[in-house]
């Protein structure tokens, strides 16, 4: 699933293993999230985004919203 | 990178378990092999339990694992323990039908806990993605 993960993390100076570690997940698995290898559950998506102060949407592409809405 | 970063207590955990089983799950084969004809009857069967309850302990370590890792790495080897057992029925499976029809030599059964684990080593680096 396309997102802005990366582009936010480096803007805060985090290291993959810091976000790993805000979020309590693996630096693997930041990096898979990263590299579109996993797309991540409702929950962690959720404490993505409050993690970074943004919607859910906002980071992450939704591929079923139509088009233009 | 410290110690606790690459090998997380659940690893740690894991990694404990995996080597006493496969030790004690080696030894008790030899031990049982080199004993058989002393041993005789319930002991026999006592004994082979022990090997049993090896494999029984480690695949329970695995399963605990899954249930102690991140949503990433849980989905990750759930992925590769299902491929590898999916490759382990299709081994043995293709195996007894060549005992059967084409007279190769026996394969003991037991051999498909191998099988599975050497079938999880070869498809892990392959399965790097959960999607």
């Amino acid at each position: 699933m396309r997102n802005t993960l990366k582009v936010l993390r480096a803007e805060r100076g985090w290291t993959q293993n810091d976000l790993g570690e805000r979020l309590g997940v693996s630096r693997q698995a930041v990096n898979a999230l990263e590299t579109e290898k996993h797309d991540p559950s409702l929950d962690l998506a959720y404490r993505i985004a409050a993690l970074f102060g943004l919607p859910v949407e906002a980071i992450f592409h939704n591929p079923h919203r139509p088009a233009g809405a | 990178m410290s110690v606790a970063v690459l090998f997380p207590p659940a690893s740690r955990r894991y990694i404990l378990t995996s080597v006493i089983t496969s030790v004690l799950y080696v030894v008790s084969i030899k031990a049982i092999s080199w004993g058989q004809s002393q041993l005789g009857g319930p002991l026999l069967w006592g004994a082979i339990l022990v090997p049993v309850g090896c494999i029984a302990v480690q695949l329970w370590a695995t399963l605990r694992l899954m249930t102690q890792v991140d949503e990433f790495m849980r989905a990750l080897l759930a992925r590769r323990f299902i491929i590898a057992a999916c490759l382990a029925f299709i081994v043995a499976s293709a195996w007894g039908f060549l005992e059967t029809f084409a007279r190769v030599d026996h394969l003991p059964g037991y051999m498909v806990y191998a099988i599975f684990w050497m079938a999880f080593c070869i498809v892990s680096p392959f399965i790097r993605s959960t999607r």
